[in-house]
């Protein structure tokens, strides 16, 4: 049967292996690297402690206090180098009697051993320095004490320098005893209460020091306040005296029976279980706060935003290819016996006429006093029609742009969108597609249009060609479509003179006209180029514009954590919960 | 003994200066305080903590001058158990404050002050520290304005400590920084250092180092130190006498005070430079530094509270034992508000305000050049000549004048009503657009849709590349987002309304120019040709001329004649002639004014074309620049904000430097 310790290292495992499984956006990266760092100290906790090797034993106190000389003192030789200075010692310095009694990946940190000509030492910054006792020369109290305890001097809690706050916080995670060391200036400090209590829930067995004890009166104000977090009545203090004080501590308080007390500690049967279950829970509670529950915001974040996304409607393109096409629409018109048949040329000439009567006189007036008449001045209306071909590649470009400063919009009004953009990620970016590529769709349409039109411009319409190659067997044939021209006269005069001469119905007369008006728009073969154009620019459009909001959407969802990882994590952490035994505070 | 009355003090203390006399220097000037808010407001900065209401700096009414007889306080900042009750009781000379070794220790405001102020005191304290002091006076009289205070300490497990502590330093003009050998590099007295330090000048502040006479013990583990009568060991160097600090003023002009400090020290020698207590007293001056960002290290005092007469405890008390003359405190305090307004001048000089207006003025000639191009050059270059051009826009004009013009001549406003809607007919087909009935809003809209532009698409582009480019411009459209749909189309509204607007003010325009004249001989003249005519040619003219040839004395022949011709003249089939004749007339005379009322408009259309036309008001053109020049107007607000708060701070900077 598993014991507690053997479920919760099986289930912070799964939950470690879902992280990895998880990617999860830069932004999150710092949360996670602590939360992996503790979780690699509970890890360490969770194993049972081999009895027959020394206990890690780390020295937690304020600058200024003395661990490095207290570490000096209890060992008898000057390990860990000392001084008036404050902040002085920067890294861990364990000390053991063997490399070896420091486990492998003790810490997390990369680890060196120190040589005898080295000491004192110093420690290094974010990383742990290893003295081992044989380069000591062996003494008779450090052996023994040694042989029970790896003693690891710590940075200051409480200084001006930052990092050193960060070594002792680890220290203080991955020890398996400690020492609290204080003195009468700095027993009341802030900083250390944090660490009394969690020591308290991880039951980490403890030692407290007074160091620079001048007076009882102070030990018994410690011993009080230490109380209150200790659940015992007077825990033991230890008393070291200032140098130069006459103040002697009380038999059983001094420095050698602190001394004789850490032998005695690791040699004590030692159960990490309830306090790694509260570690455990601490884990969780942490996991939860500070990597889940932020997880969790980005997923509804994300899944909000790809909604907006996705309703959003593409801006209305507006592009008419006609203008490029009207040239050889109207003089494929010229060409088209359909339409010299029908009634669109009278219409279309009756329509000018009172235009042509209203300028008149201005253009009687202006060959008067110019001496120059031209067909601009009667038809005025004529200057519209030939308008400009405007930029379909400017407006595609802008639309598209439009499009993007839309989806901009979107993801700006989420402040957690905008941290994943700030995040550097380069990813973004390239989720971009360039306005350009918008543009270019204009132009390859309009390059194989152009195209069209050229190899069209000197060809007769089709009709024409159907009705030409119909009548070629007829005898006559050429004559009779030439004729067919003036159909649509022989027609009007014929709609005047209809009582007179046929007695035919107007019915018959509006039946051909609607015919001829009819195959004519139906046959136009420009026109209906022109309309698949059109239609063709604008899917091709919408295509874009739906793969660049694709895009962006596949960028979102990389950034948050995908459902079922999440629900992944979340299984992991209950199973954490269940395993700490703490599922009645989730 | 009996305590002298203290003469009358204001117990408003404070508050005197603000009301009796004229303020001597300004605190933190209200200006900086005020350009510093607009500054928030602008950039969405969050506020400096000076300007928190519990940051522990001084506050106004502290800063404000004082009078002769006002007093300014000393106290002791440090942390839990560095000895500041103990350096009070050695600095005064007899125990007026409990030394603990343990608990909670000091834990009220304990001011040594003279008696005469003790009521002025009083209001003070019961005012920041109610029930949490203690007035110990003495009837010193050279110290009758310096009010000396032990304070709790800053950085234990008592929350209410530090409260008290910081409430006090808003009053407190002259802290002691009290620091032990063992936690002089503890981080929360720093941080208490730096945020006092914006608030107050570093030459107001007193460093001192107590406890060193430890560091023998340190020196010598398990050895007692030697006696210390004559230790020649600890020799300091002397303290500064830099006339920098305000607290030497004093000693330079006085000269009861020896010029050198106190009498256990000795001169420096080089040697000692390297001894631990220098290297200490280096450390902790370069950690004040580097906290306060100073570029010379401050001195500090090494002293023993428990040996007053060793170390360089006595120079301490010798600077402390006579009160500062009320100039010092003045220029302390000139010194503590000046520092106040360049710590709100750095926080100033952080938002960089010259290179935001700087990239702003770019912006805005970016946005300017951008819009222009994208939208002004279409709708300069093809809306607005359409819009000229369209024979309907002339013709509206031309039609209201008509309208006007024909009102005037009798008979011809009845051919012109007749006459209309045969022209309304013939006009549509010469615009395809827009009738000349129509109004003007009609016109501009079909100007809009006869070129294909849209005022609104072009924004809508113009804006989102804008955008793209240039992301600050987002904020400064905070609710006329104009790359979006509906901004767009209420500004391509607005620009249609202007462009009616003054089509609609050139037809009125016109009309005042045309119409309304009124000549004398007008009148005449109309009436001559139409009504005139009227009677001339239908029958005047035919019976004049049948009478005059005739000439016959016979009266009676003559009327019958006469009868005659007028029965004639009434006949069907000459008033049929006569009227279709008078049609023809009517309708030339018509015509005529239609083709004069036409060639006016034109003329004065095409001055109104010209780009150098003066009246803006008239000009198409100039409305569209107008309109395009206020899309880019929130830039250019912005930019002149932020160039008026740059060009104030700039100013303000010289004022002070000055």
């Amino acid at each position: 049967m598993p014991t507690r310790n053997d479920s919760i290292d099986l289930s912070l495992g799964r939950l470690g292996r879902a992280l990895d499984c998880a990617a999860i956006s830069p932004s999150m990266k710092p949360a996670i690297e602590r939360w992996r760092s503790d979780a690699a100290a509970l890890k360490f906790h969770l194993r049972p402690r081999d009895q027959a090797k020394p206990m890690l034993l780390a020295v937690i106190g304020g600058t200024g206090t003395g661990k490095s000389t207290l570490v000096n003192r209890l060992l008898g030789v000057v390990v860990s180098a000392t001084n008036f200075r404050r902040t002085f010692t920067s890294g861990i310095v364990a000390v053991a009697r063997d490399t070896a009694d420091v486990p492998d990946g003790w810490l997390g940190v990369e680890r060196s051993a120190v040589g005898a000509d080295r000491l004192p030492a110093r420690g290094n910054n974010g990383s742990l320095l290893i003295v081992a006792g044989t380069a000591l020369g062996v003494l008779m109290q450090a052996d023994s004490l040694l042989g029970a305890a790896v003693i690891a001097d710590t940075p200051d809690l409480d200084g001006d320098q930052r990092a050193h706050h960060a070594e002792a916080d680890r220290a203080f995670r991955w020890a398996q005893a400690l020492v609290f060391l204080v003195t009468p200036e700095k027993y009341q400090m802030t900083e250390l209460l944090p660490y009394y209590r969690l020591a308290a829930r991880y039951a980490i067995p403890a030692r407290f020091v007074m160091n620079k004890c001048e007076e009882q009166a102070v030990v018994e104000d410690y011993r009080k306040q230490l109380a209150g977090y200790f659940r015992s009545d007077s825990p033991q203090v230890f008393v070291i005296p200032r140098d130069d004080s006459t103040y002697q501590p009380p038999a059983g308080e001094d420095l050698a029976s602190l001394r004789e007390s850490i032998i005695r500690l690791s040699a004590e049967p030692y159960d990490s279980a309830p306090g790694a279950q509260f570690r455990a829970a601490d884990l969780l509670s942490r996991f939860k706060d500070q990597i889940l529950d932020p997880l969790r915001i980005h997923r509804k974040e994300a899944d909000r935003l790809v909604e907006a996304l996705r309703d959003m409607e593409t801006p209305a393109l507006g592009v008419d290819v006609n203008p490029v096409t009207q040239d050889l629409e109207r003089r494929l018109q010229q060409r088209s016996v359909l339409y010299l048949m029908g009634p669109q040329r009278v219409l279309e000439r009756v329509r000018h006429a009172p235009a042509m009567l209203v300028r008149l006189p201005r253009a009687a007036w202006d060959y008067v006093m110019r001496g120059e008449a031209s067909a601009a001045s009667f038809f005025p209306g004529d200057g519209g029609k030939s308008r400009e071909v405007p930029d379909f590649k400017a407006v595609l470009t802008d639309q598209f742009s439009v499009l993007q400063s839309r989806i901009d919009d979107v993801l700006g009004a989420s402040p957690v969108a905008q941290k994943w953009i700030g995040a550097g990620d380069e990813a973004y970016a390239s989720s971009r597609i360039a306005p350009a590529d918008a543009g270019r769709i204009a132009e390859e349409e309009l390059a194989e249009l152009r195209n069209w039109l050229e190899k069209r411009w000197n060809a007769t319409p089709w009709d024409t060609r159907a009705l030409q190659s119909l009548l070629k067997y007829l005898p006559g044939g050429k004559k009779l479509t030439s004729m067919t021209e003036a159909a649509p006269y022989l027609l009007a005069i014929g709609l005047i003179a209809h009582h007179a001469l046929f007695g035919t119905d107007l019915l018959v007369l509006g039946g051909y006209t609607l015919a001829t008006w009819l195959t004519e728009r139906l046959s136009n073969e420009v026109a209906v180029h022109t309309r698949t154009a059109n239609s063709r620019i604008a899917d091709r459009f919408t295509r874009l514009a739906h793969e660049q909001i694709q895009k962006t959407c596949a960028w979102i969802q990389k950034q948050a954590v995908s459902s079922a990882n999440l629900e992944q994590l979340d299984r992991a952490g209950n199973e954490l919960a269940k395993a700490a035994g703490c599922e009645s505070e989730t | 003994m009996s305590w002298p009355k203290p003469p009358a003090v204001n117990p408003k203390h404070d508050q005197c200066d603000m009301t009796g006399h004229p303020l001597a220097f300004q605190t933190m000037s209200p200006a900086l305080e005020q350009l510093v808010r607009e500054t928030m407001d602008l950039t969405g900065a969050p506020a400096p903590e000076l300007l928190d209401d519990d940051a522990p700096v001084l506050a106004d009414s502290a800063l404000a001058a004082a009078d002769e007889t006002g007093f300014y306080l000393v106290g002791l900042i440090g942390g839990k158990d560095v000895g500041k009750s103990a350096l009070v009781n050695a600095l005064v000379g007899k125990p007026i404050t409990a030394v603990t070794s343990h608990g909670a220790g000091t834990e009220m405001v304990i001011a040594y002050a003279h008696t005469s102020q003790q009521q002025a005191l009083w209001s003070l304290l019961e005012r920041v520290a109610p029930g949490h002091y203690q007035i110990v006076t003495h009837d010193l009289e050279r110290l009758r304005r310096q009010v000396l205070l032990d304070l709790p300490d800053i950085d234990s497990r008592y929350a209410s400590h530090l409260e008290l502590t910081r409430t006090m330093l808003r009053h407190l003009l002259y802290p002691i920084w009290v620091a032990s050998v063992e936690k002089y590099a503890d981080q929360q007295p720093q941080r208490m250092l730096a945020r006092v330090a914006e608030g107050n000048t570093p030459g107001n502040f007193i460093f001192c180092l107590n406890k060193v006479d430890q560091l023998h013990g340190a020196l010598a583990p398990g050895r007692l130190p030697p006696p210390h009568e004559d230790d020649d060991e600890i020799v300091v160097a002397a303290a500064p006498r830099a006339a920098s600090t305000p607290w030497d003023l004093d000693a330079d002009d006085e000269s009861q005070i020896p010029p050198a400090i106190g009498r256990p020290l000795k001169p420096a020698r080089p040697a000692v430079e390297t001894s631990p207590l220098q290297e200490l007293r280096a450390d902790y001056a370069d950690r004040v530094a580097s906290t306060l960002k100073l570029s010379e290290k401050p001195y500090v005092y090494l002293i023993s509270a428990r040996n007053p007469t060793r170390f360089e405890l006595p120079a301490l008390r010798e600077l402390l034992s006579r009160q500062k003359t009320a100039d010092v405190v003045r220029d302390s305090k000139k010194l503590a508000a000046a520092r106040q307004d360049r710590a709100l001048l750095a926080w100033l000089d952080e938002r960089q305000l010259a290179a935001r207006a700087q990239r702003l003025s770019q912006l805005a000639a970016d946005a300017g050049e951008l819009i222009a191009a994208k939208v002004g050059g279409p709708v300069l270059e093809r809306v607005i000549p359409r819009l000229m051009d369209d024979p309907a826009t002339r013709m509206a004009i031309a039609d209201d004048i008509l309208q006007d013009r024909v009102a005037r001549w009798p008979i011809v406003n009845l051919m012109h009503t007749l006459l209309q809607p045969i022209f309304v007919l013939m006009r549509s087909a010469v615009s395809r657009a827009a009738t000349p009935m129509q109004g003007a809003e009609a016109i501009v809209a079909a100007a809009f849709t006869e070129t294909g532009e849209s005022a609104s698409n072009l924004l809508q582009s113009a804006f989102a590349q804008l955008r793209q480019s240039q992301p600050a411009v987002a904020a400064l459209y905070p609710h006329n987002k104009l790359w979006e749909t509906m901004p767009a189309d209420l500004a391509d509204a607005s620009l249609r309304r202007a462009l009616a607007d003054t089509v609609d003010r050139q037809r009125a325009a016109a009309r005042e120019r045309f119409s309304r004249r009124r000549l004398s001989l007008g009148a005449p003249i109309r009436w001559l040709l139409t009504i005139g005519a009227l009677l001339w040619f239908p029958f005047i003219q035919p019976i004049l001329s049948k009478i005059l040839p005739i000439y016959d004395p016979s009266i009676w022949r003559a009327w019958k004649y006469l009868l005659g011709l007028a029965v004639g003249v009434l006949g069907v089939d000459y008033l049929l002639k006569s009227a279709g004749f008078l049609i023809i007339y009517y309708a030339v005379l018509w015509l005529a004014l239609r083709w004069n009322t036409q060639r006016k408009v034109s003329r004065i259309m095409s001055r109104w074309r010209a780009t150098d036309f003066s009246d803006a008001s008239l000009n198409l053109a100039a409305q569209t620049l107008k309109w395009l020049d206020e899309l880019t107007g929130p830039i250019r607000a912005a930019h002149d904000r932020m160039q008026s708060l740059a060009s104030r701070s700039a100013a303000l900077r010289d004022q002070l430097s000055a």
